[in-house]
């Protein structure tokens, strides 16, 4: 697919400095920051008109600039690399690529000597499930032969090969051994590296006098304004041309730029609420919207009022800020302000093994945890080549489904709210707390699941979980009924709905909004049914789809959604029945090393498409991990829904928009 | 001098027709030798105590009414813990709201600060002073009682534009200007409803007003000015669906965002009583106020009559609360829309059904 893109570029486009790189499993097309604009404006013509995010990656002695494009129309999507030469090659980096060799001596230390009886047969190598060389690496170690742990790197530990040795060798407990020593040695190796490191950067200042120069793409793209923002928060890439290249999760005054690998990590920062309120104070004033916009186009002359509404208020669900112009009842100017939440998931998961960043995706959007867990999961396994039970794959399906009811409903509810109906809320919740007994007998918990791993998911669905399962789709369709009478339609529901708050087609392209909010626009597009991920391709579901584009049309999308999500959860119930019960995780080793490479997939989140985008150097820690939220990019579309709306309203849109602001600013 | 008869007393001198238990009680004080000016000064000292006394406990009943009925209305339990069914809760309140500190802003206008809680409380307190309960149960009886009713009601809105200024707050601001837009639009259809229901009765006195039903509710004959009145009274006391004083979603609290402690107290009261006086009023204008549906066997009368005043005005209550616990918010233009647009129409036409029965019966 893309290869042919790729010469289509070449041929008719007339973009000829342009290369292909593989990377693990996806395939870059490599720009350079001249044909860049103009490589993106062909690509949008060729039907790749959402981007999906722009984010970088610190690669030591050059910074790569990723953008992902996607089509609509092709389902399919491209990722665009940048690439920026440092001026200073740090050192370090080739000391961290030296082998790790084991001797015989250092397992005979641990206490494994059995090896000495192998027969050199190759049964265990026929068993083995992630085809290790198992029959070398024994042979090897018999002639006193130093070993390299990456012929063992995929090892399962499964135990399988020792089950048909005929001799009964341990070899099991061999591989532990080394597995241990490998760790061990990786982790002396990082510690050196580490205090080498921080002995460089300490004499370095803490911000970086790179100055790392991109054009813009905000006047293709809409989304790559906050975007954009966010990657010259993190890595203080400037995007030239931008308008208002600023900092958007961090607060104004932060030194340096922490995704960068020369960030001082142990180094604190003194930045209180009121420091910071007190530097972004002149960023919207009345003043200054007076001098850029003028008097004119306001029907009646009063004095305009600055507003600020949040980060702590009532409707704005979590610590969103937005700033303000209104006049009278009338709102004119609406700025988002992001970041109270943001705790640096992507820069703790850099430090964290592959198995530890589960719970971390659990906290990001802390009302569909499972939904979180997914494309982490899921990238996780496609970078490993991993092959999932069945049954595992049906069980994700069944919890992402009854948690993207859970979410939905705490958005309807909460919206309700928004509008002044307190009772939805309290009827919402009851049916949200059968949900949540569901995962508790599943996962033992009730908001941070920690549920699915890789390789599969934790724990089976036993009898009396399904009958839990069952119950709650018998009973659930009734309760639509009830809400659709209480609330759908009342007509002063109606008249707060209909109308208000339009996102057209065409802009809700062009911001990057996704999942529900999308759909009410009139973009059939759902990852589900046009890209579908693990099970998806065999259930059968219908995609709500209204063209709109008001909050009434997005309020119709995530109710019917819920009616549809019953569906697939019926059917995989029933799908369960005639998968064997038990084989729920596929044979994973322990420690997770996956091979160099990055990835990228992504899921239909509740809120929209999230994504996960890895990129791996062969080490049991993520060497960069992104994650694409669905709130930020819709969030970001707000201004654009506000404009000539009464400040009720403004309330009752960024409901619609269901923002979490742990998935927002991450 | 003619005019001067539409009151048949001053706000002193009340209680000319009979049977008052203001009367009562001052002949009782007279036939025990106190002097006349005396004894009327403490029946009326008394008559207050008692008043402030029934205004307390009505706001009590209400909050936990309220709490009660949106609770069930809501499948859940409400207050539990605080006394058998919670009923000590009310009083747990009043005890939070006496002893939490008083915290004003720095920004704010200091006399108009402190007297809008004052401002908005006593002019509801004044309109409890002039709802007769039954004919023997009645504090004021005026002449133009339904007059000075709805004068009086709409103080308290000016109470509530200077809290929301003298605050010194951007919501409260908003909410304060609202306030007065809203206070506006409601009260004219509410005083021309109320001017049919004169037409008929022939008198503001409150008291003739019901005698004037005591065979057909006006009800009846006026159910166009009834529903017109509800809906104006329910918008008057910025309840749900027409709370955009108040709404939480916007404003957190509107006007009073910036009062803690007992001066929250004052408008908390104030909003409660309100909600009982407008329910009462409507009982008084349509629904024949303490004139029952049937008589009730051994009870004396005085006490009939009185359950019958306050059944329906309970239901009444009943019903607004129940209408807070179904309705979404209307939009304030969509308030001012429905109030200018709509109701002064139909309170017109009411005005012209009112002026056909009068001139054809």
């Amino acid at each position: 697919m893309i290869d042919e893109i790729f010469t289509e570029i070449k041929d008719n486009a007339g973009i000829k400095e342009i290369a292909l790189e593989e990377d693990g499993a996806l395939k870059y097309i490599v720009a350079n920051d001249k044909n860049l604009q103009p490589l993106v404006k062909f690509l949008k013509e060729k039907g790749y008109e959402h981007l999906s995010f722009v984010t970088a990656v610190d690669k030591l002695n050059e910074l790569e600039v990723v953008y992902l494009l996607h089509s609509y129309t092709q389902k399919n999507f491209i990722p665009l690399k940048i690439k920026l030469n440092k001026n200073k090659p740090k050192t370090g980096e080739t000391k961290s690529e030296t082998e790790i060799l084991i001797s015989p001596t250092e397992i005979i230390a641990e206490g494994i000597n059995d090896y000495g009886l192998c027969l050199g047969c190759g049964l265990c190598n026929k068993v083995c499930v992630n085809s290790v060389d198992v029959k070398s690496v024994i042979l090897g170690l018999k002639q006193n032969k130093n070993i390299n742990p990456k012929q063992i790197s995929n090892c399962a530990i499964c135990g399988l090969c020792q089950e048909k040795c005929p001799k009964k060798i341990k070899i099991l407990e061999l591989f532990k051994a080394i597995n241990k020593i490998k760790i061990n040695k990786i982790k002396t190796l990082e510690q050196n590296t580490e205090t080498e490191k921080k002995t460089e950067t300490e004499t370095e200042k803490i911000s970086s006098d790179e100055n790392f120069a991109v054009p813009t793409l905000t006047e293709i793209f809409r989304s790559a304004g906050w975007h954009e923002r966010e990657t010259f928060d993190m890595f203080g890439i400037n995007f030239e041309g931008h308008k208002n290249l600023r900092r958007i999760l961090l607060p104004a005054e932060f030194k340096g730029y922490p995704l960068l690998k020369s960030y001082p990590c142990n180094k604190e920062q003194e930045i209180s609420l009121s420091s910071d309120f007190e530097a972004t104070k002149d960023e919207l004033t009345v003043d200054k919207f007076i001098e850029s916009e003028g008097q004119e186009g306001r029907t009646y002359q009063t004095k305009i009022m600055h507003l600020n509404v949040g980060p702590h208020h009532p409707s704005t669900h979590g610590v969103l800020r937005l700033r303000m112009i209104i006049d009278g009842e009338r709102m004119i100017k609406i700025e988002p302000v992001i970041g109270y939440l943001h705790r640096g998931i992507e820069k703790v998961c850099e430090s964290l093994n592959y198995n530890q960043i589960v719970p971390y995706m659990d906290r990001l959007d802390y009302v569909a945890s499972m939904l979180n867990e997914f494309p982490y999961v899921l990238a996780m396994e496609k970078l490993m080549n991993i092959e999932i039970p069945e049954r595992a794959q049906i069980i994700r399906v069944i919890v992402a489904e009854l948690n993207r009811i859970a979410s939905h409903i705490i958005w309807f509810t909460t919206w309700c709210m928004d509008l002044g109906a307190t009772t939805p809320f309290f009827y919402g919740f009851n049916d949200r707390e059968k949900i949540l007994e569901i995962f508790e007998d599943v996962s033992r918990a009730r908001m941070m699941f920690n549920y699915m791993c890789v390789g599969g998911v934790k724990k089976d669905i036993n009898e009396s979980i399904a009958k839990k399962i069952y119950k709650f789709i018998d009973m659930m369709p009734a309760h639509m009924k009830e809400y659709h009478n209480l609330i759908t339609g009342n007509e002063i529901f109606l008249a707060r709905t209909k109308n208000i708050g339009i996102l057209k087609k065409e802009d809700a392209i062009n911001f990057g909004v996704t999942g529900p909010m999308l759909r009410a626009s009139g973009v059939n597009y759902d990852v589900r049914k046009d890209e579908p991920y693990s099970m998806y391709a065999q259930f059968k579901f219908n995609v709500p789809v209204f063209n709109e584009g008001d909050n009434f049309s997005r309020y119709m999308v995530r109710m019917n959604e819920i009616e549809e999500s019953l569906k697939i959860i019926k059917q995989g119930m029933d799908m369960l029945n005639s998968v064997k019960e038990g084989e729920i995780i596929a044979k994973v080793p322990r420690m997770i090393i996956p091979p160099k490479g990055s990835v990228y997939e992504k899921i239909e989140h509740a809120k929209g498409e999230m994504g996960i985008f890895i990129v791996s150097d062969g080490k049991p820690k993520p060497y960069r991990l992104k994650i694409r939220s669905p709130s930020f990019s819709n969030l970001s579309a707000l201004p654009k829904m506000c404009e000539n709306n009464y400040v009720a309203d403004v309330v009752a849109i960024s409901g619609t928009i269901d923002p979490v602001m742990g998935c927002v600013d991450r | 001098m003619e005019t001067l008869n539409l009151f048949q007393g001053n706000a002193i001198d009340v209680g000319i027709k009979t049977g008052n238990a203001i009367d009562v009680g001052i002949k009782t004080l007279q036939n025990f030798g106190i002097q006349e000016n005396l004894s009327s000064l403490l029946v009326y000292t008394g008559a207050g105590i008692i008043l402030f006394v029934v205004a307390a406990v009505l706001v009590l009943l209400l909050t936990y009414l309220e709490r009660k009925i949106l609770a069930d209305v809501q499948i859940r339990l409400g207050p539990m813990v605080a006394g058998p069914h919670g009923i000590l809760q009310p009083l747990a309140d009043v005890m939070k709201l006496i002893f939490k500190e008083d915290i004003k802003p720095k920004n704010r206008d200091k006399l108009l600060y402190f007297i809008s809680p004052i401002l908005v409380f006593i002019p509801v307190l004044l309109t409890l002073v002039l709802i007769p309960f039954n004919e023997f149960l009645s504090f004021a009886n005026v002449g133009v009682g339904l007059l000075l009713l709805i004068a009086f009601g709409s103080i308290s809105s000016l109470g509530m534009v200077i809290a929301g200024y003298g605050s010194g707050n951007k919501y409260s601001l908003i909410s304060s200007m609202r306030s007065a837009a809203q206070m506006m639009a409601y009260e004219i259809p509410m005083l021309i409803v109320a001017l049919s229901v004169v037409v008929l009765a022939g008198s503001m006195n409150m008291i003739d007003i019901v005698n004037a039903q005591q065979n057909l509710w006006f009800a009846i004959p006026l159910l166009l000015g009834l529903f017109v009145f509800f809906v104006a009274t329910i918008a008057e006391m910025s309840r749900v669906p027409f709370d955009t004083i108040e709404a939480e979603s916007e404003l957190i609290a509107g006007f009073h965002i910036e009062y803690s402690g007992m001066r929250f107290a004052f408008f908390y009261l104030a909003e409660y009583l309100e909600l009982f006086v407008g329910s009462a009023l409507i009982t008084l204008l349509f629904l024949g106020g303490w004139n029952g549906l049937f008589d009730i066997p051994v009870v004396p009368e005085a006490i009939s009559e009185l359950f019958w005043f306050l059944a329906k005005t309970f239901t009444l209550v009943y019903i607004a609360i129940w209408l807070r616990g179904t309705l979404p918010r209307f939009r304030i233009d969509q308030v001012l829309n429905l109030g200018w647009k709509y109701l002064i129409f139909l309170a017109l036409i009411n005005l012209a059904i009112a002026g056909i029965i009068a001139y054809v019966f």
